[in-house]
């Protein structure tokens, strides 16, 4: 298969503590891939991982090719991999706008261009109205979607987006998930983590992949993935993978 | 935003001050006075090279002594062993300043925490016992007397003004651009700003040599000017580095003017009480650290623009024409 990024038999040990074993995915280009798993089932040490923050124990994680291990974050954004964060990190005394040229310096060298850039951005997530607030007086969901909107700006192949519904009302959160679902029509992949295995992400992933104690235990169509015992079971425990 | 014909009154108010830094010396001819303003060009370029790295790119060094005293002993040294002409050497004490600027960044700003802050005040106590010991090369305690240059002090103004006009063009003209941006980025939030594409070493690395620069050509200024140097005068925590970050914190962390009011505030301050309580005058920053930080935690300028225009307020960048017309 023509993977973009292709992750393999990837180890993340702390201490003793094994936070991701052997974890093998790929992700297509264009392709929405929903990262599950329980409370420290290891999807944001997956990303910190991938994303450069930290160095694998073992395994290799190649993107168009090119191996990442070793690499800085920055590199890596530069390569055309971006992220958002699961405790969100506005650029609290910048603006919106300031915060969305940020990520659009990446691509470009003069204010100008990277206004451009951040104004049809803004317009693209429906954060425009807002670009002159100070990131800090921002809602959580509004720090979300300027997280979003920042990392779109770095003009990325793929984005991680690490905890993307986690605190949002339901509203907020099909207005987040239609426009993940709106990436792909812009070239950009996108893994979502969540923590739950919801009906949204199930409906926008093309692909699911679970993770459970650092160890991938399942991955396909989302159907698949649903009926799988053992997601039920990492879930809700033995008892109803039995039944179910 | 240039509404309410804000953009001609600028113009008006830029030539005004112009007129004013430029007339000072021939229409005031009080040598103290003289000496006075010297002395607030002078904390205007180290308050503004610290606050790029301080205020902009939120790298606190307690020790930037270390960089006046390196500019001052450099072309100082030069001189007086070598018969360097002293007004070239300060450009040689500023570039003497990026080369210690390099190893401390390079190695520092691979970490995050108190190791910048604490190693550069450690590197500049580590300079001044060095300098004070190395009898052979810097003449230890005893110091360097360097000639007096000129007999009026209007060249000294002059190039005070010039040194002080070059670092707040520098901050204004790197602020102003991409490297503005990504120094704030770093400065609010580091793990963002890499997410974000920054390669955050070398961008505070940035920030760091262009702030050594022009703190060491201060000090190679300062040399000149008093015409004598020793290593508790230039390597001084108190009176060098500490009034340093009173000047940026008080006039404003991160505005490009907060550093200039923070310099006319300190500069008059202790030079009134200096007369009435001799060396106690330092408790006048103990002070007014304390009041800035309970009444205005961002400094003067930065509290004042707040509320005031647009133009000055402390972050910056976007208020460049028409920033907020969509």
């Amino acid at each position: 298969m023509g993977w973009m990024l292709d992750v393999r038999k990837l180890s993340k040990v702390f201490g003793g503590l094994p936070a991701l074993v052997n974890v093998d995915f790929g992700i297509a280009p264009g392709e929405i891939v929903g990262l599950i798993g329980p409370n420290g089932a290891g999807k944001t040490t997956l990303f910190n991982v991938i994303t450069g923050v930290f160095r694998p124990t073992s395994g290799e994680i190649l993107f168009e090719g090119k191996n990442l291990v070793g690499l800085k974050p920055h590199d890596i954004c530069r390569l055309g991999i971006t992220r958002t964060f699961q405790v969100v990190k506005p650029l609290p005394k910048m603006t919106v706008l300031e915060n969305v040229m940020v990520g659009a310096f990446a691509r470009v060298g003069t204010k100008e261009e990277a206004r451009e850039i951040a104004l049809r951005e803004l317009e693209f997530t429906g954060l425009l109205p807002k670009r002159d607030a100070l990131a800090r007086s921002l809602t959580l969901a509004d720090r979300k979607l300027l997280e979003l909107t920042r990392a779109v700006a770095t003009r990325p192949k793929l984005i991680l987006l690490d905890e993307v519904v986690a605190g949002l009302n339901p509203t907020e959160t099909e207005e987040t998930i239609t426009l993940i679902q709106r990436l792909p029509e812009r070239g950009i992949a996108a893994v979502a983590g969540v923590e739950h295995v919801m009906r949204v992400i199930m409906t926008i992933s093309h692909r699911i992949v679970v993770l459970n104690y650092g160890r991938k235990i399942a991955q396909g169509s989302p159907e698949e993935v649903g009926h799988n015992p053992e997601v039920i079971e990492a879930y809700l425990g033995e008892a109803y993978a039995e039944t179910a | 935003m240039a509404a309410r014909g804000g953009k001609g009154w600028r113009w008006g108010g830029a030539v005004l001050g112009v007129a004013v830094l430029l007339g000072f010396p021939i229409v005031v001819s009080d040598v103290y006075l003289q000496h006075l303003a010297i002395f607030f060009l002078l904390w205007v370029t180290l308050g503004t090279s610290w606050n790029l790295l301080g205020g902009y790119a939120g790298q606190i060094s307690f020790g930037h002594a270390a960089f006046f005293g390196m500019g001052a002993y450099t072309s100082s040294l030069l001189f007086a062993k070598l018969g360097f002409p002293p007004w070239p050497g300060m450009l040689l004490g500023g570039v003497a300043g990026i080369l210690l600027a390099l190893p401390m960044g390079h190695i520092c700003f691979r970490l995050r925490g108190p190791f910048f802050a604490l190693s550069m005040l450690a590197l500049s106590e580590f300079l001044r016992l060095v300098t004070l010991n190395w009898r052979d090369l810097t003449e230890g305690a005893v110091g360097i007397l360097l000639p007096p240059f000129f007999i009026s002090k209007l060249p000294y103004y002059y190039i005070a003004l010039a040194l002080a006009a070059a670092t707040m063009l520098a901050t204004w003209f790197l602020v102003d651009s991409k490297v503005g941006f990504y120094l704030l980025a770093i400065r609010e939030d580091q793990d963002a700003a890499e997410a974000l594409g920054i390669d955050t070493t070398w961008y505070k690395l940035v920030a760091l040599m262009v702030s050594a620069f022009f703190s060491a050509m201060a000090g190679s200024y300062y040399a000149n000017y008093m015409a004598y140097i020793d290593p508790p005068i230039v390597f001084s925590i108190v009176d060098i580095s500490i009034a340093m970050i009173l000047v940026a914190v008080l006039g404003g962390m991160g505005t490009l003017w907060g550093p200039v009011v923070g310099a006319l505030v300190i500069v008059t301050l202790s030079e009134a009480f200096r007369a009435y309580f001799a060396a106690a005058h330092l408790i006048v920053y103990g002070v007014l650290i304390i009041v800035v930080i309970v009444f205005m935690p961002e400094g003067i300028v930065g509290s004042l623009a707040a509320r005031g225009p647009r133009w000055l307020r402390p972050r910056m960048a976007t208020d460049a024409p028409g920033a907020s017309q969509g």
